[in-house]
């Protein structure tokens, strides 16, 4: 078994959240603000979340939109599912990252942050948030990293 | 004959011409996302090399965007639809 920051790799691709409570609970709540956004075309950061795909047409056809929208909803069911699992599997971390990155943006887009200098000035609390997040993005991808290896 | 024949030719090969019109993907530069979860996420759903897949988030970080993919626009629109379910910014758009 190899220890990969807040995860431990088991054998067989699977992993084990070495640390849980606060964890788990800001996880899921990256899922809650993820599937608000994804259910809230008033919200200012819906448009970083489901903004068109083609950059010529002002919204996506239905087929793209009822496919992303199913997409997002699975990834943070399974969020929520896995968080509070004994093991996790390589297409849990994944949906962790990519709920974990979506969730991020979306604060980003209501903080009206577009570039470096925009995120200089985000309020204190919202550097945080970032921080915390990103720290557990990056051991996700190094546990993923680690389970590719393995 | 010969005319209508002529013209539904040309015709053909104009709708050809434009279904055949290659359409860039973009990736844009996101000041919140690590470079290492960028860097995850082309590797993986592009199948590019660690090396490779850095330089272009890189590209991305430092010019605002990068091109990486060219080719059809329907697979230009899956990729692009996969990279906003991982939370990056992307978009297509025709080649100029």
């Amino acid at each position: 078994m190899r220890n990969v920051e807040i995860f431990t790799l088991l054998p067989g691709g699977q992993v084990r959240l070495r640390a849980q409570g606060q964890l788990v609970e800001f996880v899921c709540e990256q899922a809650d603000v993820v599937e608000h956004v994804l259910h809230t075309p008033s919200d200012p950061s819906f448009y970083r979340l489901c903004g068109p795909v083609n950059v010529e047409v002002s919204e996506d056809d239905v087929f793209t939109r009822l496919e992303r929208e199913m997409t997002i909803e699975a990834l943070c069911a399974r969020v929520r599912t896995s968080a509070k699992a004994e093991t996790l599997s390589r297409e849990d971390l994944e949906a962790w990252l990519s709920v974990l990155s979506m969730a991020l943006g979306v604060l980003a887009a209501k903080l009206g942050i577009v570039d470096d200098e925009s995120r200089d000035d985000a309020p204190m609390g919202a550097e945080a948030y970032f921080t915390a997040s990103n720290v557990i993005s990056c051991c996700v991808v190094e546990a993923l990293e680690a389970l590719d290896e393995a | 004959m010969s005319t209508e024949l002529d013209k539904s030719t040309t015709s053909l090969i104009e709708e050809d011409v434009v279904l055949d019109t290659p359409y860039n993907l973009f990736l844009w530069n996101d000041p919140v996302t690590p470079m290492q979860v960028v860097t995850y996420v082309l590797k993986q759903l592009f199948g590019f090399s660690k090396e490779k897949a850095e330089e272009l988030m890189l590209q991305a970080h430092n010019n605002g965007k990068v091109v990486i993919f060219t080719g059809s626009q329907q697979e230009a629109e899956r990729y692009c639809v996969q990279l906003h379910a991982k939370g990056l910014m992307a978009s297509v758009a025709k080649d100029a």
